[in-house]
C-alpha cells in the first residue's frame, strides 16, 4: 500500500464503523502510524505550539508533534516521581522512536520542559536538540528577541540538512524529482517518492558536535575577554530557496489553520455530527501527519460533513427552501439553539490528548462550546491571521480569519502597525521607551536591507506566535482571563471545566486566579487533575456528572 | 539563657495566635530596639549570627513600617535594582521560610489550600500565597519577578498583584535562556524601561548616582562574600549552629546595601579567627600533611578525561570576563573590631565543642545543594555528630561578575542572566563541579524539595555527572517548609546509609 492509499485509509471517514456496525463520521486514528512511513524519515519533533511549523517545513522537514502516546516505563528513571506525566510519556516516545527523528525542538515553556531538554541532550546525544527561547512578555524588544531565536532555529535546521547532505543524497522531503521550481515543489509533495535518508545518528552527532564546539568556543572567548556570543549571521542563514520555501510553507500552515478553524466551527455548531472524541482525534492527526496531505484529506472530510449536515437539514428544516441568505447558511440551523436543556461548557486545560477523557464528555450530555487547550485552539486559533495574498513583497497581516469572522475585526493592518500594537498590548513592562533615548547595548543589524523580505516574514511569524491564544506560561494572565471571559459571554457558557495534567505549575497556578474571576461573574467551575495516559475515568465521570447536574 | 529561650518561645506562640500584619509590625518595632537587641544578643551564638539577625530585623522592620514603598521580589532577582530606586524589597519566598521557622506554615498552607493551590505545588509559594491572603506581609506597591528557576513565582506573584490591584506594577523580567550579547541587551532594556516606569509612578527621575552608589556597595558585598567563601575552603571549625543556608535573605535581598557589607565583613573576620583556632588545634599538623598529600580527585579526573568541561563559570574567570577596570580597593587589613559597629550587643560566642576534639582528617566534607528544611530539625546536628561537615552550600556561590557602576542596567542584566540556575542544566553542573573542586568535598547532598520541578528535574543528571567523577551524591527527598510532608526518621536513615558509603571510601 503506498502512502497516499494509507492516508486515504485513515481519513476514510465514511467507511468507519462503530460497534453496532453503523457508519459514523469518525476518522480512523489508528490506521497509520506515522513512524512506519518510509517516506517521512525527515521528521523534526516539536512539542509546544510556540514552535512555528513553517520554519520546519521551509527547511525541508516534516514537523511531527511529540504527543506522548507511549506508556511511561523507562522514562520514569529520568525524572522525579512528582513530575509532569506528559513529559515522561514524551521521553518514552523519544526513547522508542529517536532513530526515526532527524531532530527535536523544545521551548523554554516551563521548568519541566527545560529539564526535558537537558535530559534529552544528555541521554539521547545522537538526537539533535534545540531549545527555542520564547519570551513570556510581548513587547517590541521581546518580539525582536524571539525573531533572533527563530533565526537560530533555522540555523539549527540548516545544520542538520548540511550534515545530512554530507552523509547522504537528495533528501529534502519537499524536493521534487522533476527539479521544478521551489514553489511547485511544495505543492507537488504527493508525487514525492523519496528514498530513506541516512540514519540520524551520523548527522546528529555531527550537529551536536558543532553546537558543542561553538559553545566551548564561546566559553573560551569569554575567558579571553572577547565576548563573542551566539549571533546568527543572516546572510549565512538565508538562502534563496529558504526564502521561497518559507512563503510556500506559510501557505500550507495557514491553510491548515483555516481548515481546522472550519472544522471547529462545525464542531461547535453540530457537535453530534463531528463528535467530541473524533474532533480531538482529528486535532491529534493534524500535528502528527504531514501537513500538505492532512490538509487535502481534511478538506475532503469537511466537504463530506458539510454535505451530510445539509442533507440532514433539508430533511428536517426549511434549509435551502427559501432564497434568503439566512436560511441557506447552515450555521443558522445550529443544533445548539434547539436543546436548551443541555449545558454548554468550556474546557480549559493544557495538553489533553486523552481519548478516554473526551469519551466521558461524549457519554454525558453536554456541549463543549469552547476548548482552550494546547492541542486545540492554542495550536490553530490566532488572534492575528495572515491573509492569503502570499508574496514576499506584500505580506501583511489580516486580522480577519477566513473562517471565524466573529472573532476578529475586519481591518487589514500593516506589519509595522501590528508590531506596534503588540508592543502596546502588553501591560507587563513599560513599552514607552523612545528608541532614541535607549542605551544601545548592541548594534542591531537585523534589518539589513538585503534581507528585508525575509526579515518581514520572520517578524510576522514572531508577532503572530506571541499574540496567539496564550498559554498560561505567559506573564500577563489578564489577557488569558479576558479571552476566557469574552468567550464565556459570546458562547453563552454555563460552566467551566478546568482540566490540568498533574504537576503542571503554570496551569495549576492559573486556576486560583481564574476561579476568583469566574465567581465574580457567577460562573461555576470544576477543577480536575489528570495523569497523562493514565486517567482515573470513573472518578472523573462521577465528578463531571455531578458538576453538570449543578449547572 | 533559659529565660531568653522562654521569651523567644513565648513570642513565637504569641505570633501564632495573633496572625496579622499590625501585630508583626509591633513585634518588629519592639525587637528592633537596641536595648531589646542587647538582651536578645546573648542568644546569638556568633557575630555572624548577631549581624544576620540584626540586618534581617532591620530590613523587615523597614518593609513593615511603610517608610518607603515596598516591592515584592523573587529570590534571584538582583535587588540592587530596588535599593537604587529607594524601594524596599521584600521577598515572599524567603519569608515563607520564616513561616516554617516560626511554626506558622501549617496555617499559611491551609489558607492556600482553601484557595485552590493544590498540594502538588511548591510549599514555598503555597505558604507565601497563604500568608499574602492572610494579610501577613506588607502591602507592596510594585512586584518584580525574574523567571529564573521557578515558574511558580511568576504565577503566585501575579495573583498577589491582582489581590493588591497593582497588575500594572507587576514586572516580569523575561530572562533569556542563553547568555549572549543579544540576550544581555534584551534583559538590560527591561531593567532600564522598568526603572523608568517605576520612577514615573513615584514621580521622580532615575538617579544614576544612586545606582552607582548601590552597585559599588554590591561589589563590596561581593568582595567580602568571596573572601568568606575562600576561607571556608579550609575551615572545619565553625561557630556553634553556623549554617550557610541561613544567610539567604542578606545574600539576595540586601546586596547593594551597607548592611550586607557589614555582615559579610564581620563574617569573614570571625571565620578567619576560627581558622586560626583550627590551625592551632593539636591534630592540625597531622591533618596538614594528610591534606597536602591527598590528591584532588576532581583535578585528577580533569587532567585525564575532562579537559573541555571545566569552563569559565568559576569566580576567577568571571573577574577576567569583566569588561571594565574597577579600581576598588576594599580595605582588608583593618582591625576586626572596627567593623563591628554593634559592639555593645554582646554575643554568646560558642564554638562547636565537639569539633575541637576531633582530628580534622576524620571529618568528611559535604556540599549541600538546593535549600534545607526551615522548621526545627536535626539533620545538620546529626551530620556533625557523625563527623560530617557541610563546608559549602550551592546557594552561597558568588556566580556573577563584578558589576560596572557606570552601566547599571547592563550590569544587573549580567548578574541575573549569569545565575547558574538559568538556562541549561550545564550551567548549574559546571558551577557545582567548581564547588566540588574548590571545596574538595567527599560527597554532595541534594535536598529535593517537594514540588521544585526545576531543581529536582535535573537531579538525575547532577547525580550521574558527579558519580562519573567519583563524588557520591544523595538525593534527599523532603520538604523545606511542611514538616508533615517530610519524614525526619526516613531522612536520617538515608543520611546514615549515605554516610556509610562515604566512610567506606576512605
Amino acid at each position: 500500500m503506498d502512502r497516499k492509499e494509507k492516508l486515504l485509509t485513515f481519513l476514510e471517514f465514511y467507511s468507519t464503523q462503530n460497534t453496532q456496525n453503523k457508519k459514523t463520521n469518525a476518522v480512523n486514528i489508528n490506521a497509520v502510524n506515522i513512524f512506519d512511513e518510509p517516506n517521512l524519515t525527515k521528521k523534526i519533533g516539536w512539542i509546544c505550539t510556540y514552535v512555528p511549523e513553517e520554519l520546519i517545513i521551509a527547511s525541508g522537514f516534516v514537523p511531527f508533534r511529540i504527543t506522548g502516546k507511549e506508556k511511561i516505563s523507562k522514562a520514569e528513571s529520568f525524572f522525579p516521581i512528582n513530575y509532569c506525566p506528559f513529559i515522561k510519556s514524551s521521553m518514552e516516545e523519544l526513547l522508542k522512536f529517536k532513530s526515526k527523528l532527524s531532530g527535536i525542538i523544545f521551548t523554554n515553556s516551563c521548568d519541566g520542559m527545560r529539564r526535558f531538554y537537558d535530559i534529552c541532550k544528555k541521554y539521547l546525544p545522537d538526537l539533535p536538540s534545540f531549545m527555542l527561547d520564547v519570551p513570556r512578555v510581548v513587547t517590541k524588544h521581546s518580539i525582536k528577541h524571539y525573531e533572533n531565536n527563530l533565526l537560530l532555529l533555522i540555523d539549527f535546521l540548516n545544520k542538520i540538512n548540511t550534515n545530512n547532505n554530507d552523509n547522504n543524497t537528495n533528501d529534502n522531503y519537499y524536493d521534487n524529482n522533476d527539479n521544478s521550481n521551489n514553489s511547485s515543489k511544495l505543492n507537488n509533495t504527493n508525487n514525492a517518492n523519496k528514498t530513506s535518508n541516512a540514519k540520524d545518528a551520523n548527522y546528529a552527532n555531527s550537529t551536536n558536535n558543532t553546537r558543542n564546539t561553538k559553545d566551548t568556543k564561546d566559553i573560551n572567548d569569554n575567558k579571553k575577554n572577547n565576548e563573542t556570543y551566539l549571533k546568527p549571521n543572516l546572510n549565512e542563514i538565508i538562502t534563496k530557496s529558504l526564502n521561497e520555501n518559507l512563503i510556500e510553507a506559510l501557505k500550507i500552515t495557514e491553510n491548515k489553520r483555516n481548515l481546522l478553524n472550519r472544522l471547529r466551527k462545525y464542531f461547535i455548531s453540530f457537535q453530534s455530527e463531528i463528535g467530541i472524541k473524533n474532533y480531538f482525534n482529528i486535532l491529534h492527526l493534524s500535528v502528527v501527519l504531514e501537513s500538505y496531505f492532512f490538509n487535502v484529506e481534511l478538506e475532503k472530510y469537511l466537504n463530506y460533513i458539510e454535505y451530510n449536515i445539509k442533507s440532514n437539514l433539508q430533511k428536517s428544516t426549511s434549509f435551502g427552501q427559501s432564497k434568503t441568505d439566512k436560511s441557506n447558511n447552515i450555521f443558522e440551523h445550529s443544533i445548539l439553539d434547539k436543546d436548551k436543556n443541555v449545558p454548554n461548557i468550556m474546557v480549559i486545560g493544557n495538553f489533553l490528548d486523552e481519548e478516554r477523557l473526551w469519551e466521558i464528555f461524549e457519554e454525558l450530555n453536554c456541549n463543549i462550546l469552547y476548548e482552550d487547550c494546547c492541542n486545540s485552539t492554542r495550536y490553530f486559533k490566532f488572534n492575528l491571521n495572515f491573509n492569503n495574498n502570499f508574496n514576499s513583497n506584500n505580506y501583511n497581516f489580516n486580522s480577519k480569519s477566513n473562517i471565524d469572522n466573529t472573532d476578529n475585526t475586519n481591518n487589514t493592518i500593516t506589519t509595522a502597525a501590528i508590531t506596534t500594537a503588540a508592543a502596546a498590548a502588553t501591560a507587563t513592562a513599560a513599552t514607552t521607551t523612545n528608541n532614541n533615548n535607549t542605551n544601545d547595548y548592541i548594534n542591531d543589524n537585523f534589518n539589513d536591507k538585503t534581507n528585508d523580505n525575509f526579515s518581514i516574514l520572520i517578524n510576522n511569524i514572531a508577532v503572530r506566535q506571541l499574540n496567539k491564544s496564550p498559554c498560561m506560561r505567559m506573564a500577563n494572565l489578564d489577557i488569558k482571563i479576558k479571552e476566557i471571559l469574552d468567550n464565556i459571554k459570546k458562547n453563552n457558557i454555563d460552566g467551566v471545566v478546568f482540566v490540568s495534567q498533574k504537576f503542571c505549575d503554570n496551569t495549576l497556578l492559573f486556576y486560583p486566579l481564574l476561579r476568583q474571576e469566574l465567581l465574580k461573574i457567577n460562573k461555576q467551575s470544576l477543577f480536575l487533575e489528570i495523569e497523562h495516559n493514565n486517567i482515573s475515568s470513573g472518578q472523573i465521570k462521577t465528578r463531571l456528572q455531578a458538576f453538570l447536574e449543578i449547572i | 539563657m533559659a529565660i531568653v529561650e522562654k521569651i523567644k518561645e513565648d513570642l513565637k506562640q504569641k505570633l501564632q495566635r495573633n496572625l496579622d500584619r499590625n501585630y508583626i509590625t509591633r513585634v518588629l518595632n519592639i525587637i528592633g530596639l537596641k536595648p531589646i537587641l542587647s538582651a536578645y544578643g546573648s542568644t546569638f551564638t556568633s557575630k555572624s549570627d548577631k549581624f544576620l539577625n540584626i540586618v534581617s530585623i532591620k530590613s523587615l522592620k523597614k518593609a513593615y513600617s511603610s517608610q518607603a514603598p515596598v516591592a515584592f521580589g523573587s529570590l534571584f532577582f538582583p535587588h540592587e535594582f530596588f535599593h537604587a530606586l529607594e524601594v524596599t524589597p521584600f521577598l515572599p519566598e524567603v519569608m515563607a521560610g520564616f513561616t516554617a521557622g516560626l511554626g506558622l506554615a501549617d496555617q499559611t498552607l491551609k489558607e492556600a489550600s482553601s484557595r485552590w493551590y493544590t498540594p502538588d505545588l511548591c510549599t514555598f509559594h503555597r505558604s507565601a500565597s497563604g500568608a499574602v491572603e492572610m494579610d501577613l506581609f506588607p502591602i507592596p506597591k510594585f512586584i518584580a519577578v525574574a523567571n529564573v528557576a521557578c515558574d511558580a513565582a511568576q504565577k503566585t506573584f501575579y495573583i498577589d498583584a491582582k489581590k493588591y490591584g497593582i497588575e500594572k506594577n507587576y514586572y516580569l523580567f523575561d530572562v533569556p535562556f542563553e547568555k549572549n550579547e543579544y540576550s544581555i541587551s534584551y534583559l538590560a532594556k527591561q531593567f532600564e524601561e522598568t526603572a523608568e516606569d517605576i520612577c514615573k509612578k513615584l514621580n521622580k527621575k532615575i538617579d544614576l548616582d544612586k545606582f552607582e552608589e548601590v552597585i559599588n556597595l554590591s561589589n563590596e558585598f561581593r568582595h567580602w562574600a568571596i573572601k568568606v567563601n575562600e576561607i571556608r575552603k579550609k575551615l572545619l571549625l565553625y561557630p556553634k549552629n553556623f549554617n550557610g543556608l541561613n544567610f539567604i535573605l542578606p545574600f539576595h535581598a540586601l546586596a547593594g546595601t551597607k548592611d550586607a557589607v557589614d555582615l559579610y565583613k564581620n563574617m569573614y573576620f570571625e571565620l578567619k579567627e576560627y581558622l586560626t583556632k583550627q590551625n592551632n588545634l593539636k591534630y592540625n599538623s597531622i591533618d596538614k600533611n594528610n591534606r597536602n598529600n591527598k590528591n584532588n580527585r576532581y583535578d585528577k579526573y580533569n587532567k585525564n578525561n575532562d579537559k573541555d568541561s571545566n569552563n569559565n563559570l568559576g569566580l576567577s574567570s568571571y573577574n577576567i570576563n569583566n569588561n571594565f577596570n574597577n579600581n576598588n580597593n576594599f580595605n582588608e587589613n583593618d582591625d576586626y573590631n572596627n567593623y563591628d559597629n554593634l559592639n555593645d550587643i554582646t554575643v554568646n560566642n560558642e564554638t562547636n565543642s565537639d569539633l575541637e576534639n576531633i582530628n580534622p582528617k576524620n571529618i568528611k566534607k559535604l556540599l549541600w545543594l538546593h535549600l534545607k528544611p526551615y522548621y526545627k530539625n536535626n539533620i545538620f546536628s546529626f551530620l556533625e555528630q557523625n563527623n560530617f561537615r557541610v563546608v559549602f552550600e550551592e546557594i552561597n556561590y558568588v556566580y556573577w561578575p563584578e558589576l560596572n557602576p557606570k552601566r547599571p542596567f547592563e550590569s544587573l542584566a549580567k548578574k541575573l542572566i549569569s545565575h547558574p540556575l538559568n538556562g541549561s542544566i550545564d550551567n548549574r553542573i559546571n558551577a557545582i563541579l567548581n564547588m566540588v573542586n574548590e571545596y574538595n568535598v567527599d560527597g554532595t547532598i541534594l535536598f529535593a524539595h517537594w514540588g521544585c520541578r526545576h531543581s529536582n528535574g535535573g537531579a538525575r543528571i547532577i547525580k550521574d555527572t558527579l558519580q562519573q567523577r567519583n563524588i557520591p551524591t544523595l538525593i534527599l527527598d523532603g520538604d523545606c517548609l511542611n514538616k508533615n510532608n517530610s519524614s525526619e526518621g526516613q531522612i536520617l536513615t538515608r543520611i546514615q546509609g549515605f554516610m556509610e558509603i562515604l566512610e567506606k571510601k576512605k
